[in-house]
C-alpha cells in the first residue's frame, strides 16, 4: 500500500504540480527567507536564464503564489515576494516531501512509542 | 516520487534557502557596517553637516537592498547574536578608540568604527542569517 493511502492527511497534502518543477522549487526556497528579492538578485541565486525565470515568475504570480511589485525608487526594478498563500503552499509541499522521506524509514515501533509516551 | 528523490529535493531546497538567507544577511550587515564606518569618518572630519548626507545615503542603501531578509525575532539565539553583536560593536568602538588615542594615532573614530563594523559583519551578520533561516520555516538551520 502507498504512503498516501496509509495517511489520511495525504489527500490534502499531495504534491502541488505547480511547485513540482525543480526551478520553481528553487525559486520559492530562495524567496522563503526574504521579504522580497529583486529580479536581478533572483536570477543570480536561482541560476536559470532570464526568460525562464520570467516565465516561472509569471506562472507563479498568476496562481497567486508570488507577488510582483516595482521598487519605489526605480520603477524598472521588479521585486518578487512570496504571498501568504504561496508560503502556505510551499510549507505544505515541504511537509509532504518530509512525509515521503519519513514513511520510507518505516513506522515508529509500538514499544518506542509507548516509551516516548510514558515520559 | 520515491524517498530518495524527495530527500534530494529537500536538500536542494535547504541549500537555496540557506544561500538566500546568507545573501540577505550579508547585504543587511554591510549596510549597517557602512553606516557605522561613515559615522566614524564624519566625526573625525568634524563635518556635522555631512551627517545629514550620510543619513540620507544610509537610508537610500537600506531601501535599495536587492534582497530584504525576513527576520523572525522569535529565535532566541539569532536575537541574542544581533543584540549581543550590537553591544559588542559599541564595546569595540570604545575599546579601540582608547587604544588608538593612547598610541597617538590619527583618526581614532575611524579606526574604532572600523573595528565596530567588523564586529557587525561577523556577529550581527550571523544573527541576521539565523533569523532569516527561522523566518523561512526553520528548515534552513536544522539540516
Amino acid at each position: 500500500m502507498s504512503a498516501e493511502a496509509d495517511d489520511p492527511e495525504g489527500a490534502s497534502t499531495r504534491l502541488d504540480p505547480l511547485l513540482h518543477e525543480p526551478a520553481r522549487l528553487t525559486l520559492l526556497a530562495t524567496l522563503a527567507p526574504a521579504e522580497y528579492v529583486e529580479f536581478s538578485a533572483l536570477l543570480r541565486l536561482v541560476g536559470v536564464s532570464k526568460s525562464a525565470l520570467s516565465k516561472h515568475v509569471s506562472a507563479l504570480a498568476e496562481a497567486g503564489i508570488v507577488v510582483v511589485t516595482n521598487a519605489p525608487t526605480d520603477k524598472r526594478v521588479r521585486r518578487i515576494a512570496l504571498s501568504e498563500q504561496g508560503r502556505r503552499s510551499f510549507d505544505a509541499y515541504l511537509r509532504r516531501l518530509e512525509q515521503i522521506v519519513r514513511s520510507a524509514r518505516g513506522p515508529v515501533r509500538p514499544a518506542a512509542a509507548e516509551h516516548d509516551g510514558g515520559r | 516520487m520515491d524517498s530518495d528523490e524527495a530527500a534530494a529535493r529537500l536538500a536542494r531546497t535547504d541549500r537555496s534557502t540557506r544561500l538566500s538567507a546568507r545573501s540577505g544577511a550579508w547585504l543587511t550587515a554591510a549596510v549597517v557596517a557602512a553606516a557605522v564606518l561613515a559615522v566614524g569618518v564624519v566625526v573625525d572630519l568634524g563635518l556635522v553637516w555631512l551627517s545629514g548626507l550620510v543619513a540620507l545615503g544610509v537610508a537610500g542603501l537600506w531601501g535599495a537592498r536587492a534582497l530584504r531578509p525576513r527576520l523572525d525575532w522569535s529565535d532566541r539565539v539569532g536575537s541574542a547574536l544581533v543584540v549581543g553583536g550590537a553591544v559588542l560593536a559599541v564595546v569595540a568602538y570604545l575599546g579601540v578608540q582608547l587604544a588608538v588615542r593612547a598610541a597617538g594615532w590619527p583618526a581614532p573614530h575611524t579606526c574604532s568604527a572600523l573595528a565596530a563594523a567588523v564586529v557587525v559583519l561577523v556577529v550581527c551578520r550571523a544573527g541576521f542569517q539565523r533569523l532569516a533561516s527561522t523566518g523561512a520555516g526553520a528548515r534552513g538551520r536544522t539540516r
